[in-house]
């Protein structure tokens, strides 16, 4: 594999490349022929029929790549979304000024292939085959790098499969009722059923804490009530870039759309940003100001559920004592609940899951397991976290849910058909909440939190046995619901 | 060995020996070469606000000192967490806020106080110093026990969505 560096939106990106039929034989030994469509998020990879087009370079893109051979042409393929990218020997560069072009010419060599619209023109490295590549690469960075231009980056061919939202995709919401087509029939958090005493309220506001969230998507919008950034101070709520893990966690508690819904779609969102990315599989958090905007949360926009897809690192008083006050004195006094993910490491619960006021998911998967890097599902890079601080388990495993509108995103669709983590757990969790407050405003933050851990399933042991350990359980909506009418 | 404390209990931190926040804007005023300043942001990771993370020779470390540019970078973990020079404190106990009015009183200009209006105090060393901020928030919890007096920091953690590690591992 050989990493490369690019700027993207302001933020380094790195793309992995490796030998186009090496990836062609991994895919092939990867999928086996039951999960040839499914486990790829239901869409069909064909790696072969990608390769025979990108094989064809006179054909396809003569001119972005004129010294390619079998043998350099690399390509990256994240092996879920389908698409494959494959870099060329030509670099794109918006906004350049005349002594930047003659910069590039005659200390690079580039020489310009085509002009754009607005500004954009395209140049080709003096090179061909893996060394232009690499020297697009370079080029590109060090224009962003001299601050002179408004992008700069290679130029990118992309395979992208066809993506029609598939006639199952209701059906497929295997999270919210499972009917045994992946996984165990039942094994899902009983949404049909809850839903015939209520589909939440919109007196009642979750508030979702994460990188942003797309408040402008068609199935969130009409439930936006507030929103803040934390971490820039804009009007609005909306993410950096790609980042789309806020909008995938709004989309599980509260999605409007017919085909992909949210757990209580009648719901109000609150949307907070507390975090961005650093473009290398990280997040960067300011405890101030994610203390900050945790009080917002409770004291202004008066959210009665905080969902906190994030955690990690040790824990901070300001942040700790921000939950305190929403627990004790949100919801003028009868407190918010508040949920947080346990952590994808099969390690210990991550702080603030952990807090004991706090409501810690962990992960299921559609077999009714908690999600291992061993279970069932397939998905081996990641486990959840456990022990002490965790209180239930909810699905996490390829949850179908909402994407950036528009290109940004995760994907090319508005939808995601394979979010997962305790990220996407914590959402559901919040969800049930939000629906037990739609039919018993008056209960207490403790109370709520009682019955929806009480309610729980128990899940299988590997014995066949029924676990009935705290932590071990996954979310019963419809259970909930009714304990909370009894309680009411 | 660095340490804050959480919920009464110290947390140990460990020092990065070579790894620094740089604040961008005091850079400016550093006495260092404009090419070496280029340098430096060019290998810079995004952090938050005016900070980035720089890997820093042992040379350089005097002259942004001086100009009160980096800041230093501490690991608990997996977990990079930067402390800034700002301290907040919290207490409604009107008798340890006397306490606490009266101890900040006795640190004299080493300390700048600003108090809003929800009863939430902001502390500043007056060195720009983060490192400051640590032992002011500390001397805090081990003489007065407020309700809260903690360094401000920033936190680096695992990006709690999985496409990054399903592509990248």
């Amino acid at each position: 594999m050989t990493t490369f560096r690019y700027f993207s939106a302001g933020k380094l990106r790195l793309l992995r490349v490796g030998p186009l039929g090496a990836l062609i034989r991994a895919a092939a030994r990867r999928a086996p022929p039951r999960y040839s469509l499914r486990t790829f998020g239901g869409l069909a990879l064909d790696l072969d029929r990608v390769g025979s087009a990108l094989d064809e370079p006179s054909r396809w893109f003569g001119a972005l790549a004129y010294a390619l051979t079998d043998a350099d042409m690399l390509v990256e393929s994240d092996g879920v979304s389908g698409t494959v990218t494959l870099p060329t020997e030509t670099v794109v560069v918006d906004g350049a000024t005349a002594s930047e072009m003659r910069w590039l010419r005659d200390r690079h060599g580039f020489d310009v292939v085509r002009e754009g619209r607005q500004g954009k023109v395209l140049l080709r490295a003096p090179r061909g085959g893996a060394a232009g590549v690499a020297d697009a690469f370079e080029v590109g960075e060090k224009l962003i790098r001299r601050g002179n231009v408004a992008a700069a980056h290679p130029n990118f061919v992309r395979a992208l499969l066809h993506i029609a939202r598939p006639d199952e995709a209701a059906s497929e919401q295997w999270n919210l009722q499972n009917d045994g087509h992946e996984g165990l029939y039942g094994a899902d958090v009983h949404a049909r059923a809850a839903w015939t005493i209520t589909r939440g309220s919109r007196d009642v506001r979750v508030a979702v804490l994460d990188e942003g969230v797309d408040t402008r998507h068609p199935s969130l919008a009409p439930a936006v009530v507030a929103e803040l950034d934390g971490v820039e101070g804009k009007r609005n709520a909306l993410p950096d870039g790609n980042d789309a893990h806020g909008t995938a966690c709004a989309g599980i508690v509260l999605s409007r759309d017919s085909e992909v819904s949210g757990l209580a779609p009648e719901s109000s969102l609150v949307a907070a940003r507390i975090a961005r990315g650093d473009g290398a599989g990280h997040w960067i958090l300011d405890d101030f100001d994610t203390a900050d905007a945790i009080d917002w949360c409770w004291e202004e926009a008066r959210a009665d559920v905080l969902s906190n897809s994030w955690g990690g690192g040790p824990p901070t008083d300001v942040i700790t004592r921000a939950f305190e006050r929403a627990r004790s004195k949100g919801r003028r006094g009868r407190g918010c609940v508040i949920v947080a993910a346990a952590g994808n490491e099969q390690g210990p619960v991550n702080y603030p899951a952990r807090l004991p006021f706090v409501l810690g998911v962990g992960a299921s998967n559609p077999w009714d397991e908690m999600k291992t890097r061993a279970s069932k599902d397939g998905e081996s890079w990641w486990g959840t976290n456990r022990g002490p601080g965790l209180d239930l388990l909810a699905p996490a495993v390829r949850i179908r849910t909402t994407d950036i509108h528009g290109p940004r995103g995760y994907g090319y669709s508005d939808f995601i058909a394979d979010f997962n983590g305790t990220s996407a757990a914590t959402p559901h969790v919040a969800a049930a909440a939000a629906l037990i407050l739609a039919v018993a405003r008056e209960l207490t933050a403790q109370k709520v939190r009682d019955i929806i851990i009480d309610t729980a399933d128990p899940l299988s042991t590997a014995s066949g046995r029924r676990s009935q350990r705290t932590g071990s359980r996954r979310l019963n909506t419809y259970a909930a619901l009714r304990a909370a009418l009894r309680a009411a | 060995m660095p340490y804050f404390y959480a919920a009464g209990k110290r947390v140990t931190l460990e020092m990065e020996s070579s790894l620094w926040a740089l604040d961008t804007e005091a850079l400016s005023f550093a006495e260092i070469a404009e090419s070496t300043r280029d340098q430096i942001l060019a290998d810079a990771q995004i952090l938050r606000g005016k900070y980035v993370l720089v890997h820093l020779p042992s040379a350089l470390l005097d002259s942004l000192r001086a100009a009160h540019a980096v800041q230093p970078v501490y690991r608990c973990d997996d977990t990079v967490l930067v402390a800034l020079p700002e301290v907040r404190v919290e207490e409604s106990r009107p008798e340890r806020l006397q306490l606490l009015h009266d101890w900040l009183k006795s640190q004299g200009r080493r300390i700048e106080v600003s108090e809003s209006e929800d009863g939430r105090i902001t502390l500043r060393p007056s060195s720009g110093d983060a490192e400051e901020a640590l032992e002011i928030a500390n001397a805090l919890q081990e003489e007065i026990t407020p309700e809260l007096a903690e360094a401000r920091f920033i936190r680096s953690v695992r990006s709690p969505g999985l496409e990054f590690r399903r592509r990248f591992g």
